[in-house]
């Protein structure tokens, strides 16, 4: 019996195969792929995001399901993929914001702090011992009167968008973007939008339970998250329209 | 302090910073001692640590050139990261928590941070454990600041022109040359305003009179 010596190019992450890919952070891709729709949109007066948090149970607390945090008062994020891998860049971004103030007493740029993630997540790509983060991320922010929005991905590639999708729905969240997206629209108009996108996403399958959204005015750049009836009083108006 | 270490500092300095209508004046003397012997007359005490943003240097020679060159690299990898310019602000927090975190060994210096940025012109004081304060209007440091401050509170007006406070320097520093036996020699002065960081050539300041 000969032993197989065969070389799983999909094992090591460090490891390219033979095309030039690196599976292990394909298949990170694929988490987040298969991981809730989350999208980020651009608008006249600043940045919104929305997350769809896909209760799985009538027994479930929805509001222990949480998918777009705060990050600094001017910086909010939304995630898609694995939540807990999601947890500890969130929690690795809110220190970089820290550090950037105790150095610089100045608030950090969204785009550095983009960087700074990607510059982390890209590391797993290219040294062994642990996996690529299985997470993707919407970053939205203001810096020097700018709303910005970023999407980092698995391989640590990052992005600026208008408006962008992350997760399952993501094709069919493009496809409303690409049709509809009007980057001088208010901000009903645009979490209109983004409730419309996130509707053809998920089939029609969302209420105010499982839908969370967070927004920035580039006036206040003060980010904050809808409460439960402000959500109620946009989805209502989709639901009616 | 043994003979040795206090040989090798440049303890006698005058440096003064001024604000005046569109930018910064920073100014030095040129007297480097090492003791009582004149070790050099025409030392190098501002630093063009970014663009639009110097910093003046008073204490031991080694450790302030030191901290300049640690402070350029930083405003650089600042500005090349961020494709923005660092504030002054920002440059002088950085070099507070440099000088603070070194504080049981500490860099033997006073230092002046001072220019131009998106918020305008100002000035901060950095001390060797890493205090800094903003300054509104002037600000002298070393051993002839004493001297410097008795001109500088005497004539500086708020929003002064360019040459006022060009001249305002020179004065403040002359006096301090006269009276403290650590600064003399010569002057060196810096103007930053919002399109240039000028050092004033020896032909340029003989045109002013000295």
């Amino acid at each position: 019996m000969q032993p197989q010596y065969q070389m799983g190019y999909d094992r090591a992450i460090t490891v390219f195969s033979p095309d030039g890919r690196l599976y292990q952070v394909e298949y990170a891709r694929e988490a987040v792929k298969r991981g809730t729709t989350a999208l980020g949109i651009k608008y006249r007066d600043g940045v919104i995001l929305i997350v769809d948090k896909r209760v799985s149970s009538r027994l479930l607390e929805a509001t222990s399901i949480e998918k777009i945090f705060k990050i600094d008062d001017h910086i909010g994020v939304a995630s898609s993929g694995l939540v807990g891998d999601a947890r500890s860049l969130v929690d690795r971004a809110r220190i970089e914001c820290q550090i950037n103030k105790i150095t610089y007493d100045e608030k950090i740029d969204v785009e550095v702090l983009s960087k700074k993630l990607c510059d982390h997540m890209q590391t797993y790509t290219q040294f062994g011992g642990a996996r690529p983060y299985g997470t993707a991320l919407l970053i939205a922010g203001v810096s020097d009167g700018y709303a910005r929005l970023f999407e980092t991905d698995p391989s640590g590639t990052l992005l600026e968008y208008k408006a962008t999708g992350i997760g399952i729905g993501r094709p069919a969240v493009m496809k409303v973007f690409e049709e509809k997206y009007d980057e001088e629209a208010d901000l009903d108009s645009s979490v209109s939008l983004g409730l419309k996108a996130l509707h053809e996403a998920t089939e029609g399958k969302f209420d105010v339970n499982t839908v969370e959204i967070g927004s920035i005015e580039t006036a206040s750049a003060s980010f904050k998250k809808m409460s439960k009836s402000e959500v109620a009083q946009f989805v209502e108006n989709i639901e009616s329209s | 302090m043994n003979a040795t270490s206090s040989q090798e500092i440049m303890q006698g300095t005058t440096t003064v910073a001024i604000i005046f209508q569109s930018g910064v004046v920073l100014a030095t003397e040129k007297r480097a001692t090492m003791g009582s012997l004149i070790a050099s007359k025409k030392a190098k005490k501002v630093y063009q640590i970014s663009d639009r943003i110097g910093m003046t240097t008073a204490g031991g020679v080694g450790d302030a050139q030191q901290l300049a060159r640690m402070m350029t690299v930083e405003c650089n990898l600042f500005n090349i990261r961020r494709g923005k310019s660092i504030s002054v602000s920002a440059a002088s927090t950085l070099l507070s928590n440099l000088l603070n975190a070194n504080r049981y060994f500490p860099y033997y210096v006073q230092l002046i941070v001072g220019g131009i940025d998106e918020k305008g012109a100002s000035i901060y004081s950095v001390d060797a454990l890493g205090g800094a304060t903003q300054e509104e209007e002037i600000v002298s440091t070393g051993s002839g600041s004493p001297m410097a401050y008795g001109v500088l509170e005497d004539r500086y007006v708020k929003d002064m022109n360019e040459a006022d406070a060009v001249s305002l320097a020179i004065r403040s520093l002359k006096s301090a040359m006269r009276r403290d036996a650590g600064s003399g020699e010569g002057i060196n002065v810096v103007v930053i305003a919002k399109d240039r960081y000028h050092e004033f050539s020896e032909e340029e300041l003989a045109i002013i009179g000295l």
